[in-house]
């Protein structure tokens, strides 16, 4: 039996990221570290499948384009946008939530003002959400205050990534986030490297070799942040190995 | 003072050569070998960082990922790159010392004409001497860098090392004149706390007279004229010299010694002749005729007699001789060049010239028949100088001459005076029977 398409529950997610109640929320997307966050931008930004094209089996492809750009919609940043191009969004989206929050759901709902056929998928961004007793809810400002809405289960959908890349993600951020928080920047304190005897060089190699091998399962370089001491060959093997992670 | 700096400099020259030959032997194995740690090779700051960097690159990756990424050919090329850019700079840095530095210095010094200045002037030659040789090792060491040159997106400084080799062979060629120079002035008694200047002057004005005549340069360089007088003044003092120093010798042994400095004029004259006349070089031939002309106008019968003793004295010593294997050695330079002009020595000694080079007189057929078994020098005086002697009132004494001499004397005697004078201008090739009335 195949259960009907309801309205959207969840909240649109550029509304929510503007409304000022939910922005203690939303700190935990925003404090995962500058190499959690440069990674994010980075399954943006490279894109393996930069020639993909779709193919539609039963209908034209003009009406085929027109459900798939329908459905994916939202993940578009430049209104309308050719399904072709959506794809590889909708790949670093789950990516990228599967490295901040370990997992990746969307709400699938009927949009009835809708000038496409067929359904959407509603982005739910990680950090509104919350799971509780076998339910999914979401942050939801209402008068001024913060509410935890429940979401249909029926609607929601969970993408995974292959294998355990998803949970390698998300352990490579965590890594990252424990080592930014040691990264020694601070002038002053190297200005005082030679009294006070520490060795931040040490320090330093330390900390990129552990950046390394956290990001070793797939392939990121740091925008070569870490890779200071690697040779150009070892830089390029990283590349084309986080190329073909997130696919 | 120049003489010990100059030492210093030659001593630079052979560390880079040294250098170079250093890393050429099993060069790249060693290069894999001391990235993965070992010590095979003391290196210049900039591949020595170079290698301590991919040595811990290294390091690095095998921390992360367990095992090494980066290939051997990798590694091979990004040491090669930083030798040679570090050995062409040295190179270029050290000729540049020489020529904006040292020489300016050295120059006036050498001007001064003092030992001082031939100690000096003898150290600069052996620099450069040190520099063809290090310019090879270094042209071999930069052919093996390129040949693990695989990514040719990778660009390298210019290696070639044609300029290098031109200014090297600039600044040689600015010594001559002054070595011919030392030649002539500086004394000539051996002290045997210092270098022999003039030995050594003598030594190498000759020999740079005699690759100049050897080179086929066209025009013939401007100072060739005065250094072959200044030559000529050199040996007499050299013949000076080893009259009041080389004696309690068996008087053959010592008129060969005495008359050697002779010899290697006329050895240098005769080559001039022979190889002027087979390549027409009327310039070369007049510079020589002027310079002998002049000899003789002032006192024929005395040149003439000089030389026939030098032949005399020198045939009559059965046995090897310093003086002998220089000549032989200079003789072999000079029919090696002739073989350049293809005038083979088998086909000179045992062909038929007539018929292989039938555009030879056969004047000049029979003097390169002549050579090819016997000396340059006797070829010159027999061709030349004799008759221009008898030309000017010198008398011949036929006792004087050995029995090989007379015959040569007589084989080329037919010629008129005209004909004579015609041998040191350019041959102009004409009908065949022209140049052939000689033989």
């Amino acid at each position: 039996m195949v259960t009907p398409l309801q309205p959207r529950v969840s909240m649109h997610a550029w509304a929510l990221s503007a409304a000022l109640e939910t922005q203690n929320v939303n700190i935990r997307g925003k404090s995962a570290g500058l190499s959690a966050w440069m990674l994010g931008e980075d399954f943006d930004n490279r894109h393996y499948a930069y020639e993909m094209g779709l193919e539609y089996d039963g209908v034209d492809y003009q009406r085929g384009d027109h459900v798939i750009s329908g459905l994916l919609r939202e993940l578009g940043r430049h209104g309308r946008e050719d399904a072709a191009r959506l794809f590889p969004q909708l790949v670093s989206a789950v990516a990228r939530d599967h490295l901040m929050y370990g997992r990746c759901m969307f709400e699938l709902f009927e949009d009835a003002d809708s000038d496409t056929p067929g359904p959407r998928l509603g982005v739910l961004p990680g950090w509104s959400l919350k799971h509780r007793w076998g339910g999914t809810f979401q942050a939801t400002p209402r008068a001024g205050k913060l509410e935890w809405r429940r979401l249909p289960t029926t609607a929601l959908i969970e993408l995974r990534l292959p294998g355990r890349l998803g949970k390698e993600l998300y352990r490579t951020r965590k890594f990252l986030q424990v080592l930014d928080a040691h990264r020694a920047g601070d002038p002053a304190v190297w200005a005082t490297a030679q009294s006070t005897g520490y060795d931040f060089n040490t320090h330093r190699n330390s900390l990129d070799e552990m950046a390394a091998r956290a990001t070793k399962s797939i392939g990121w370089d740091g925008r070569e942040l870490f890779l200071e001491r690697a040779t150009n060959s070892y830089r390029t093997y990283r590349r084309l190995q986080f190329l073909r992670a997130p696919g | 003072m120049v003489d010990f700096v100059a030492l210093a400099y030659t001593q630079a020259v052979l560390g880079l050569q040294d250098y170079a030959y250093a890393l050429i032997a099993d060069f790249p194995h060693w290069v894999v070998a001391q990235a993965h740690g070992k010590s095979a090779r003391n290196l210049g700051p900039l591949p020595a960082e170079l290698l301590g960097n991919i040595q811990d690159a290294l390091k690095f990756e095998k921390a992360v990922e367990g095992h090494r990424v980066t290939s051997d050919a990798n590694i091979k090329q990004l040491v090669a790159r930083a030798i040679a850019t570090e050995a062409i700079d040295e190179a270029t840095a050290l000729m540049a010392t020489f020529e904006d530095d040292f020489w300016l210095w050295a120059s006036r010094v050498i001007d001064r004409d003092t030992p001082a200045g031939g100690a000096a002037l003898s150290r600069l030659d052996e620099a450069l001497h040190k520099w063809e040789m290090t310019l090879s090792a270094l042209s071999t060491l930069f052919d093996q860098c390129e040949a693990v040159h695989r990514d040719v997106d990778d660009r390298w400084p210019d290696l070639s090392l044609d300029r290098l080799e031109a200014r090297r062979a600039a600044l040689q060629n600015r010594l001559r004149a002054p070595i011919t120079m030392v030649a002539t002035r500086v004394d000539v008694d051996m002290n045997p706390d210092r270098p022999d200047v003039f030995g050594w002057a003598f030594y190498r004005a000759h020999q740079d007279l005699l690759e100049d005549v050897l080179s086929d340069r066209t025009p013939v360089r401007a100072d060739l004229e005065e250094r072959l007088r200044g030559l000529v003044v050199a040996t007499d003092r050299a013949g000076s010299r080893l009259r009041t120093t080389v004696q309690r010798q068996h008087y053959r042994v010592l008129g060969s010694l005495w008359s050697e400095p002779t010899l290697m004029l006329l050895q240098l004259s005769g080559v001039a002749l022979v190889t002027g006349l087979a390549r027409q070089r009327s310039d070369l031939l007049d510079v020589f005729e002027r310079v002998w002309g002049e000899l003789l106008d002032a006192d024929a019968q005395h040149v003439l007699d000089a030389a026939l003793a030098a032949l005399v004295m020198d045939d009559a010593l059965f046995g090897l001789s310093p003086g002998k294997i220089n000549r032989s050695s200079r003789h072999l330079q000079a029919m090696a060049a002739l073989e350049g002009m293809g005038l083979s020595r088998d086909d000179l000694e045992y062909g038929d010239l007539e018929e292989s080079r039938p555009d030879l007189s056969t004047r000049l057929a029979a003097m390169l028949s002549h050579v090819a078994y016997s000396d340059f020098e006797d070829v010159f005086v027999a061709t030349w100088l004799v008759p221009g002697a008898r030309r000017r009132g010198a008398v011949l004494r036929d006792d004087a001459l050995g029995a090989r001499l007379t015959e040569l004397i007589e084989v080329f005697s037919d010629a008129t005076e005209g004909e004579t004078r015609r041998q040191a201008e350019p041959y102009v090739a004409g009908p065949r029977g022209d140049g052939r009335e000689g033989s």
